[in-house]
């Protein structure tokens, strides 16, 4: 005598020897072949036909497994990129305040000297920074040419040499350390602004370009 | 029957487009497919569920646990802001695609 309830679980044990994953994807195809027996069987095959044509057409358990297994880099990459979002997040948001707290809580070191003018600068800088890293962000797609063109490749130069600059020039100027703070600030979070806003709107425009043509996804 | 290869070209596209008419699961999907084409485009029906999986990680669909009227359980799919994108780039190429194809048979018979 016929047992589906039985067969079912025999079938569900072939599907977790074969690799396929408990509990979505079995649960998934488990109500499929149930789906499938029940419209067959109304259609007026008798259950043990109608098990054994639904096992058939849905398929082997390993080819199943190895097509779910293109999924796992495509869920890697989702994980890397969630990762670096969350980190451009963080550091447009602590590195002002960070630099904020320091100009106008922090009373000692260089910062314990400024004037308000330069407390404000700092501030200004700081924002640079923010403003800079989302506008990279926002903006990267808005402009195809500059995606395009190798001189997307060239943001790079002007920005190391700013940062170069710093390390050589600013040592040998006779400045406050409260103006050395200001410029130091302007220096270094300007051209990190535009570093981090070009590489997150790089990556965003890459992963979207990736998910609409389907490269990312490990796709045959 | 229509060549393995060109059934799997065509999956994402024709889910996609299903779907841009309200949500559907797995079964439902195969089904009216198999319909639409008269049954010659045929799915391994398991084979549905590794592309949906995919189109979800990549963001064009997202899914729900619902009940069916019968009170069985289904995972509903429905489409995502990316997956109306993907489906209009997918139906510009499938029309062109198309239209080179269809001169070159006029041509042919002219």
């Amino acid at each position: 005598m016929f047992d589906l309830e039985k067969s079912i679980a025999d079938w569900r044990k072939q599907m977790l020897a074969a690799g396929i994953k408990t509990p979505v994807p079995l649960e998934e195809l488990e109500i499929h072949l149930r789906d499938d027996i029940e419209q067959r069987t109304k259609s007026g095959s008798d259950e043990q036909a109608a098990f054994a044509a639904a096992v058939q057409k849905i398929g082997l358990g390993c080819t199943l497994r190895n097509e779910f297994q293109k999924i796992e880099p495509a869920r890697g990459s989702r994980r890397i990129y969630l990762f670096l979002e969350i980190w451009f997040l963080a550091s447009t948001l602590m590195i002002p305040l960070v630099t904020v707290g320091q100009a106008f809580f922090v009373k000692d070191g260089a910062f314990s000297d400024m004037t308000f003018g330069q407390r404000i600068a700092s501030l200004a800088a700081a924002l640079s920074f923010s403003l800079l890293a989302w506008g990279g962000r926002c903006g990267f797609e808005k402009f195809p040419r500059l995606r395009t063109h190798q001189f997307r490749n060239a943001i790079f130069i002007p920005v190391l040499l700013l940062i170069i600059g710093n390390i050589l020039i600013l040592p040998h100027c006779s400045l406050t350390e409260a103006k050395m703070a200001v410029i130091s600030l302007f220096w270094v979070l300007v051209p990190m602004g535009i570093l981090i806003g070009w590489s997150w709107g790089f990556a965003a425009t890459a992963r979207k370009e990736a998910t609409m043509s389907g490269l990312s996804a490990g796709r045959r | 029957m229509i060549r393995k290869e060109l059934v799997a070209a065509s999956a994402e596209p024709l889910v996609l487009s299903l779907l841009s008419k309200g949500e559907s699961y797995g079964y439902a999907i195969i089904q009216e497919i198999k319909a639409r084409s008269d049954g010659k485009l045929n799915w391994t029906d398991g084979m549905l569920y590794p592309v949906l999986h995919r189109m979800e990680h990549r963001g064009l669909i997202k899914s729900r646990w619902g009940e069916s009227g019968t009170g069985r359980k289904r995972k509903y799919y429905s489409l995502k802001k990316d997956g109306k994108t993907a489906m209009v780039r997918h139906h510009e190429q499938w029309s062109l695609v198309h239209s080179v194809l269809a001169g070159l048979r006029k041509e042919k018979y002219v």
